[in-house]
């Protein structure tokens, strides 16, 4: 059994099988309070799920909002430690992808999603594998509108269902994990903090 | 002496991931991972830089700690974490990790202030060593990168009383900044240290901020440091426009004598206007040695006990957000729920988020 978290945009927990079938999944649009939902949610699909034996936890690694997207992933490496469970990183934009295949939708087509600064996070989709998924073209990018290919486009926030069922049909075929780092695809920012008033660190 | 809650506590609220465990006020382990390397190139803390590095560090920093500390994740009593005060993004990421590591294992959840958390430093003790008495209640100074706060302590758990703080810079910053302008390495705490020991602490008066009398009625306990980082700039461009080098030691010198001067007159001006005879200081600076020589010579002709807990312990670690999470479990308080949220500015008498 697969839990399955994704904050890189929404906050989205779910409990999913090892045959890619979906048990529970949650999804809250609130792009602002992922630290605050992540435990309730967390919380109501592990009880929904009567608390079923987890031997992997499938994250989504972003593109996404960076603050947003570190704590599905730092929650999910976490429970992975408790759990004695593998992880199963996955590029978000496969969960996006897998939502319009299923919705219908042929590639050719592009996922892309906000990322402020009047530019888009893209990620192309040309074809499916054995396993009906479909396969990224490119790795995402970050850029200007117009520079994203000229196919349809498809947006739509992360359900951590869908992303766990990528991780598990992936992992039932053998196909190997993605790397667990953080799709940032920008260089930080770099403010030194000031203290207006006191009080961090 | 080795009874009490078990309890593993996570601190990410500026640039160190700390987790410690402690059983009751016995430290079985604390772990921090610093991303001060990392900041170095930039002079100050990044916060972007911390939160990344936060996130690549926490789950390791939590294996070692449990492998440190030789426990099991099932034998914990609690799971507590800083909630804040701190940077935003750098506490979500130990505020997520917290939230799953406590709802997957089923443990309770506390989550604690920060400022508070230092204070409990001073309860706490190494495996095998004589607990320390509580001596409460105290006067606590705490000087970080981060703060610079002057606190009332009564009692950890329900009665912590903010006394004043820093209106602009925290004192380790105003080091960072003036070690740059006197072109010393990052972090400034300890390359300024280095070059004031060579250097005459009164060789140029620098201003001690809020000292003066009309300060002293609306700011009597409160810090700025904006005033002297900018005597500083004015002397270092003063020496430069002259053709003269800066004598880089003594400028060090004076600057730390005139941070250390206020830290310890207002820390010792608290003591005698609440009549408590003990003073407690935490944080980062703590470190500084001519704070704690200073401290100890000032404090001991005021008639004032002075408690520095050892320096792992005084830093940002996880080990006191621990102590303080294994306080408030002996205390009784219920523990904070799933639902809570970062709060970057939490104030002090706030000890526990819900
Ligand atoms: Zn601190």
């Amino acid at each position: 059994m697969l839990l399955a978290i994704d904050t890189s945009g929404a906050t989205s927990v779910a409990v999913v099988r090892d045959d890619g079938t979906v048990v529970t999944s949650l999804l809250d649009e609130d792009v602002r309070a992922h630290a605050e939902h992540i435990g309730l949610m967390l919380e109501a699909v592990l009880d929904r799920a009567e608390r079923p034996a987890i031997d992997a936890v499938a994250y989504g690694v972003g593109p996404g909002p960076f603050t947003g997207l570190r704590v599905g992933m730092a929650a999910a490496r976490s429970a992975a430690l408790v759990l004695g469970a593998v992880e199963l990183p996955v590029l978000s934009h496969d969960a996006v992808a897998l939502a319009a295949v299923r919705r219908g939708l042929e590639p050719p087509f592009v996922v892309v999603a906000d990322a402020k600064r009047r530019e888009l996070f893209a990620t192309v989709y040309r074809r499916l594998d054995a396993a009906a998924l479909p396969v990224r073209e490119t790795e995402p990018t970050v850029g200007p509108d117009d520079r994203v290919p000229d196919l349809t486009r498809v947006v739509g926030a992360v359900d951590a269902g869908l992303l766990g069922v990528v991780a598990a049909l992936r992992h039932a075929a053998g196909i190997p994990p993605e790397q667990q780092e953080a799709r940032y695809l920008r260089s930080p920012d770099v403010t030194i903090a000031t203290v207006k008033k006191s009080v961090l660190g | 002496m080795t009874g009490g809650p078990l309890v593993l506590g996570i601190e990410s609220s500026c640039d160190e991931t700390g987790v410690g465990i402690v059983r009751g006020r016995e430290v079985l382990a604390n772990v921090i991972a610093s991303s001060v390397d990392e900041q170095a190139r930039y002079g100050g803390v990044v916060p972007e830089i911390a939160a990344r590095a936060h996130l690549e560090a926490i789950r390791p920093t939590l294996e070692r700690a449990l492998a440190v500390a030789g426990v099991r994740i099932a034998d914990l009593d609690a799971v507590a974490v800083t909630a804040g005060p701190g940077l935003a993004g750098a506490l979500m990421v130990g505020v997520g990790a917290a939230k799953a590591f406590a709802i997957t294992a089923r443990k309770s959840l506390y989550g604690v202030n920060h400022l508070v958390g230092h204070v409990t430093a001073d309860q706490l003790h190494a495996p095998g060593d004589e607990p320390r008495p509580v001596e409460l209640p105290t006067v606590a100074l705490l000087v970080s990168g981060g703060h610079t706060s002057l606190l009332l302590v009564r009692d950890l758990v329900d009665d912590v009383e903010l006394l004043g703080e820093t209106l602009d810079d925290a004192a380790g910053e105003a080091f960072d900044k003036t070690a740059r302008l006197l072109g010393l390495p990052y972090p400034g705490g300890p390359s300024i240290d280095a070059a004031a020991a060579r250097g005459r602490p009164d060789a140029i008066r620098f201003p001690r901020g809020l000292t003066a009398a009309k300060d002293r009625e609306r700011h009597r306990f409160d810090f700025s440091f904006s005033g002297l980082k900018t005597a500083v700039a004015r002397h270092v461009e003063h020496a430069g426009a002259d053709g003269a080098p800066v004598a880089v030691d003594d400028v060090a010198a004076s600057f730390r004598e005139a941070v250390v001067d206020v830290l310890v007159a207002k820390a010792l001006d608290a003591c005698a206007a609440t009549g408590v005879p003990r003073l407690l200081l935490g944080g980062g600076v703590v470190a500084n040695r001519r704070l704690r020589e200073v401290a100890a010579t000032r404090a001991n002709a005021a008639g004032v006990r002075l408690r520095i807990p050892p320096l792992d312990l005084c830093t940002d670690n996880g080990a006191m957000i621990a102590g303080l999470g294994a306080r408030l479990v002996e205390a009784g308080v219920a523990a904070s729920g799933a639902g809570f949220g970062v709060d970057s500015t939490l104030p002090v008498g706030q000890v526990l988020i819900r």
